[in-house]
């Protein structure tokens, strides 16, 4: 099922985050594991991406740096501490928001609350 | 190819410091691509478009302009001006204060507006060439001049102390993950800059010796020279300790200067207590709005020299009441948190140091003249920056303020050094390699 643009718009970044807090990645990577975890319904475009990734950098809440790999050059990000922080208040956000979001389109039978 | 759409995306980049870093970036995931097994010219595709990507980019690294820093540095400025003029054509002293304010203030402004405009980064490259300098001129006029001469460049020690304070954060800079080693190095390097100040003018000695030690305090605590903080941290703070020791030694071993300390305390009109309790005088009859009763009976400049450069505060409260030297001193405290505040967001190194190393000059000016001036501090001749156009620092302090913002300006722009030391290759090479795909 192909995702509404527009929907995915404001949760990239919390993607990101959430991916840069488990462990530190380069672009192509974060992409490829995006893909792939969730089961090809995220294509994240790299024209997406790196003004993302750079403009989390010019927050603060990742930093990147270079290092060689076999060969290869490769820039990677870490989240930041404060990073993290900002990923735990976007994350309750969006649990909030969504959990709210279910209970109006799944109707009160469904409603767990 | 790969060229052309490197060349296209950055097209749209205006800031071209920032090209470099993204040129490479993009190569590398380009690269990640083709080795994955798709083609270039499909890799290429896969990127997007060129157009789209460039101005997203672009977007993300614009220079920075730091209005509030500069805003509140203007404030500050025009009620020195004001002052000046009230000096001038309104109380009808005789003196030439304002067209002395107007002279310094363009002075000044051209001096913040070069080095804002002034790429910092490039005086890294200039580490010991301008360290060395320093240390020509200094050895220079011992030889040349007579002692005269040599306290006369460094009377004015704040032009001294920022190129040695900026060569410092470029030794710092080099001795990044170092461990213990590098911190040691870098204080020695720090005690050695400390000569020319102490057979010179010591007034300097503390001006240069706080920030370094605030630079060294913040380098361990951000792990600069490497994880090991605990060993450091007790470096420093014996440092610190031994150092309050020689102090409270000197200074009890000395009686004039302990008499000079404490004369403010004791507010007797001896020695150079006359001149604050002249000073206190003359601010406990000020007004909350307007002027103090006792300028009407005898010029202010007679109640307490050196009115327009080292208490400049005192005149403004005298002059204009209460009210106005709360607006200042208002505004300088903004002034003084606004530029900590960015520092800290700071993410290049050697800017980083600058930066702190600016704003703890600046600082410690205000913070000792704004105290001296309220009687509340040993008198020294430390000038109001910005306000007090007594002489050649006030530049020197704009040019502080202009590399606050120039390393602002450059936050977003320039590419993290790479931070792990092994088996990094030069950023330059390796892009230069990639280019004949």
């Amino acid at each position: 099922m192909k995702i509404n643009r527009e929907l995915m718009k404001g949760s990239t970044s919390i993607l990101i985050l959430a991916l840069l807090a488990e462990e530190e990645m380069y672009g192509y990577k974060i992409i490829q594991t995006l893909k792939a975890r969730s089961e090809n319904i995220f294509e994240l475009k790299e024209g997406t991406l790196y003004p993302m990734l750079h403009a989390l950098e010019n927050e603060k809440a990742i930093e990147s740096y270079w290092e060689n790999v076999d060969n290869k050059m490769r820039k990677y990000y870490r989240i930041t501490v404060g990073g993290r922080k900002l990923f735990e208040s976007k994350k309750e956000e969006w649990q909030v928001y969504t959990g709210a979001i279910n209970s109006i389109i799944q109707g009160g039978a469904y409603c767990h609350a | 190819m790969l060229n052309k759409f490197l060349d296209e995306v950055c097209s749209h980049i205006r800031c071209k410091m920032a090209h470099n870093d993204i040129r490479a970036e993009l190569t590398a995931h380009i690269e990640e691509m083709q080795s994955a097994g798709k083609p270039i010219d499909e890799a290429i595709a896969a990127m997007g478009d060129c157009a789209e990507i460039g101005a997203k980019l672009d977007k993300q690294h614009k220079p920075l302009i730091e209005w509030p820093l500069i805003g509140l540095t203007a404030v500050i400025v025009i009620i020195g001006g004001i002052m000046a003029f009230t000096n001038d054509y309104v109380m009808n002293h005789s003196g030439s204060d304002f067209m002395r304010f107007l002279l310094f203030a363009v002075l000044g402004i051209t001096a913040a507006a070069f080095f804002m405009f002034f790429n910092y980064t490039k005086l890294r490259d200039f580490t010991w060439i301008i360290y060395g300098a320093v240390w020509v001129i200094f050895i220079g006029s011992l030889i040349m001049g007579t002692r005269g001469n040599v306290s006369y460049v460094f009377l004015n020690w704040i032009f001294i102390a920022i190129p040695l304070l900026v060569a410092f954060a470029g030794f710092m800079d080099k001795l990044r993950g170092k461990g213990m080693n590098g911190l040691i190095i870098s204080t020695l390097l720090a005690l050695v800059s400390l000569i020319p100040a102490v057979l010179t003018a010591r007034r300097a000695v503390i001006f240069l010796l706080v920030p370094f030690f605030i630079m060294l305090l913040a380098a361990v605590y951000k792990r600069h020279f490497g994880v090991n903080i605990k060993s450091q941290k007790a470096f420093l703070y014996s440092g610190l300790a031994l150092t309050g020791l020689l102090v409270i030694l000197s200074v009890i071993r000395n009686p004039y200067r302990f008499a000079r300390m404490t004369d403010f305390i004791t507010n007797v009109p001896e020695g150079n207590a006359w001149l604050i309790s002249a000073l206190r005088d003359a601010i406990s009859s000020a007004n909350w709005i307007g002027g103090a009763d006792i300028v009407y009976s005898y010029a202010p400049s007679v109640a307490v020299p050196n009115l327009m450069a080292d208490f400049a505060l005192a005149n403004v409260i005298i002059t204009f009441g209460w009210l106005a030297g709360i607006v200042l001193v208002a505004a300088i405290i903004a002034l003084i948190v606004r530029m900590f505040m960015i520092t800290r967001k700071v993410k290049h190194d050697f800017g980083y140091y600058i930066s702190l190393a600016a704003c703890v000059m600046l600082s410690m000016q205000f913070v000792i003249s704004v105290l001296m001036n309220l009687g509340m501090f040993p008198f020294m001749g430390v000038s109001l920056p910005f306000v007090s156009h007594g002489g050649t620092g006030y530049a020197a302090n704009m040019v502080l303020v202009g590399l606050i913002l120039s390393v602002w300006r450059r936050n977003n722009i320039i590419g993290k050094v790479p931070r792990e030391n092994k088996n990094i290759q030069p950023l330059v090479e390796y892009a230069d390699g990639k280019n004949n795909i």
